[in-house]
């Protein structure tokens, strides 16, 4: 490859552009990748410890104070009352549901298209999800108010002989984030353990070994142990995409399910699928930036990467747009008079306005004119602003759905007003920051780059001389028969 | 029978260079095994396909879930049954859900067991390893007695192996 560029002077510059643009023809020796990961991994500098106490004190706050004040004193503390049962715990719920969309299934479906550009990501996505249904999971637990009762929902056949009711879309929607959180964890687990074991070989603290060999599961690297963890991943792959449609479409059925105005609709299985995946990827691109900059990973997440995530984003925002459009357009050529309480409600000069402007601001035009140039996919700091803008319209949008929606109903004389009190918010700050502080820990414990995996991407990759001029290839060798 | 040896190469090539000299000098298949940083498929080494059978765990996993699925949702209302105002014990669409979710949850699970199964994981006390493989070496693992090492050494060392490290039997 070198050698045909070093005799045609011309194709040197042709092979350094190649590099540049695509880190699987950059091609490193693993040992310095693996340094270079490992590195990061170990470095605690002064202002990492000053974010992650400035996290934890948040977490601290939110869901210890918060919450604890709340299980103390009860559901009455939140602002929640009738008619709007459903505030921002259960808005909380289904956006954290949201993010952890874009992580295993983004993987899954890159990885089973055989994208190979996703090599760096697909770990720090899939980290994503595993963090993000954990913070979704506690939503359920606040919202019960008497905590200590969760059990109840677990199957066992206690002394009344009453078992719970599997058929309640509430069960269906723990089991779904159960399976949904079994796979996802094992789906980020299998490619890291070759990583574990390289941490665990390269390790000088014994304690640092001996946790790494029992977290590795003694990896070496065998015929038999690739071959099956090939498989494996395989079949991974293709059960934790439907896995992942479940879980959303599930959690859209604990609203479509009922008979509220607003809510009843056939729609929104896809619709919150299509927008769990649109806020998921916007978090991904904001996680990867981040990643990039403070753990100095710009070799390996580079701008093809960014470009690549800010088209799927801008291709999310048209189906987003769609999904939305249709479900608004055929409920109101339907002209059911609840809905159009709601709608002079949210729309036009309506109290719920202002949000719902936001919302088609934030989710539409914002990231519509930063995605639309590759000079804004490929800035750092555009991607973001599209990934941040993205997640404020898809809260907003759950807000408007939960909320908003049963602020009013078919009886005038029961509508209501919600804001949510000093504890929700608190709780929700507090969350989010667990979200970030898991990841911030996660950081100096696991590699967030799939070293070998890149590797193994690089063997592949070849620049080859086709005519006049250099051009990038891929060996597949892993399908040699 | 003989003693184990691992011979560590920089490169697939060279690796495969190894693996046809060790043949040649009549190191049978069975006494060779590649350890690698990263998959090399068997066709590439020369070496006979591992069976992969992770689809008989798999099967099963979702059989299994698929009762589980089958015993929450229509066995336990039939166990306990809880008559509510003309509604069925047992009704067949909104089980459906929870029979798929089970379902997949038995696949997940089966199929993370059959990889630990067929991969034999957890190994914690193997040694027979360096840590030179997960830098991207390639590492032969093959038996021989003293006067067949005799033989191999000289000629993996003139394939390019930068190490040749004698394996204790006791620990492996």
């Amino acid at each position: 490859m070198s050698s045909e560029a070093t005799m045609h002077p011309d194709l040197a510059h042709v092979e350094q552009e190649l590099k540049a643009a695509d880190l699987l023809l950059d091609r490193r020796p693993r040992e310095e990748m693996n340094y270079e990961v490992m590195r990061a991994m170990e470095r605690i500098s002064l202002t990492w410890l000053i974010v992650a106490f400035f996290l934890g004190g948040l977490v601290f706050l939110g869901l210890v104070l918060a919450w604890g004040y709340q299980i103390k004193w009860g559901l009455g503390v939140a602002g929640i009352n009738r008619p709007v049962f459903w505030g921002v715990y259960i808005a909380n719920f289904v956006f954290w549901i949201g993010i952890s969309h874009a992580g295993t299934l983004i993987s899954a479906i890159l990885r089973s298209v055989g994208a190979e550009w996703r090599r760096p990501i697909t770990r720090a996505a899939e980290a994503m999800t595993v963090f993000a249904l954990m913070v979704a999971g506690m939503y359920p637990l606040i919202h019960m108010g008497r905590t200590w009762r969760f059990y109840w929902m677990l199957p066992y056949p206690n002394q009344r002989l009453l078992w719970p009711n599997f058929r309640s879309p509430l069960m269906w929607d723990m089991m779904a984030i159960l399976t949904y959180l079994t796979g996802s964890l094992i789906f980020l687990y299998l490619p890291l353990i070759p990583d574990l074991a390289m941490v665990r070989d390269h390790s000088s603290a014994k304690l640092r070994k001996k946790l790494f060999n029992i977290l590795s599961l003694g990896w070496r690297g065998t015929e038999a142990e690739w071959k099956h963890l090939h498989v494996a991943m395989a079949i991974f792959t293709f059960i934790i995409i439907p896995v992942a449609a479940s879980v959303h479409t599930i959690v859209s059925w604990d609203f479509a399910m009922s008979n509220v105005p607003g809510w009843k609709s056939t729609i929104f299985g896809p619709y919150f699928v299509v927008g769990a995946i649109y806020s998921g990827v916007g978090a991904l691109a904001v996680v990867l930036v981040m990643v990039r900059k403070f753990m100095g990973f710009e070799y390996y997440l580079r701008e093809q990467h960014l470009d690549n995530i800010g088209k799927i984003m801008l291709t999310m925002t048209f189906f987003w747009t769609y999904f939305w459009f249709n479900g608004y357009l055929t409920e109101w050529y339907g002209a059911e008079t609840a809905l159009d309480f709601l709608r002079e409600f949210m729309t036009y000069t309506g109290p719920a306005a202002p949000l719902f402007y936001a919302m088609l601001i934030t989710n539409i035009i914002i990231p519509i004119a930063i995605l639309w140039s590759r000079a804004g996919r490929t800035t750092p700091w555009m991607i973001s602003l599209a990934g941040i803008s993205i997640n404020i319209g898809m809260y907003l949008e759950r807000y408007i759905i939960v909320p908003v929606t049963l602020s009013r109903n078919r009886f005038p004389f029961s509508w209501g007003h919600y804001v949510p009190s000093p504890v929700e918010i608190l709780i929700s700050i507090g969350s989010l920051s667990m979200f970030i502080l898991l990841y911030v820990l996660l950081s100096r414990i696991v590699p967030l780059i799939s070293v070998w995996e890149v590797q193994e991407g690089q063997v592949m990759h070849v620049i080859r001389r086709v005519g006049r001029t250099l051009v990038p290839g891929v060996i597949q060798w892993h399908k040699a028969e | 029978m003989g003693d184990r040896y691992l011979a560590l190469f920089e490169d697939v090539e060279h690796a495969v260079e190894a693996l046809g000299e060790l043949r040649a000098l009549g190191v049978p298949e069975e006494d060779l095994s590649v350890i690698s940083g990263i998959p090399v498929a068997e066709a590439i080494m020369g070496r006979p396909k591992v069976a992969n059978l992770m689809a008989r765990w798999a099967l099963p996993g979702a059989l299994l879930g698929l009762a589980a699925g089958v015993f929450f949702t229509i066995g336990t209302p039939l166990m306990y049954p809880i008559q509510v105002g003309g509604q069925p014990i047992v009704s067949l669409p909104p089980s459906m859900v929870i029979i798929y979710e089970f379902t997949m949850l038995g696949v997940i699970l089966a199929t993370l067991i059959g990889l630990l199964a067929q991969a034999e994981l957890p190994r914690w006390r193997e040694k027979v390893y360096h840590p030179a493989i997960s830098h991207g070496a390639i590492g032969i693992l093959f038996r021989c007695d003293e006067s067949c090492f005799d033989q191999v050494r000289e000629r993996l060392r003139g394939l390019g192996a930068f190490e040749l490290i004698p394996v204790d039997r006791s620990e492996s």
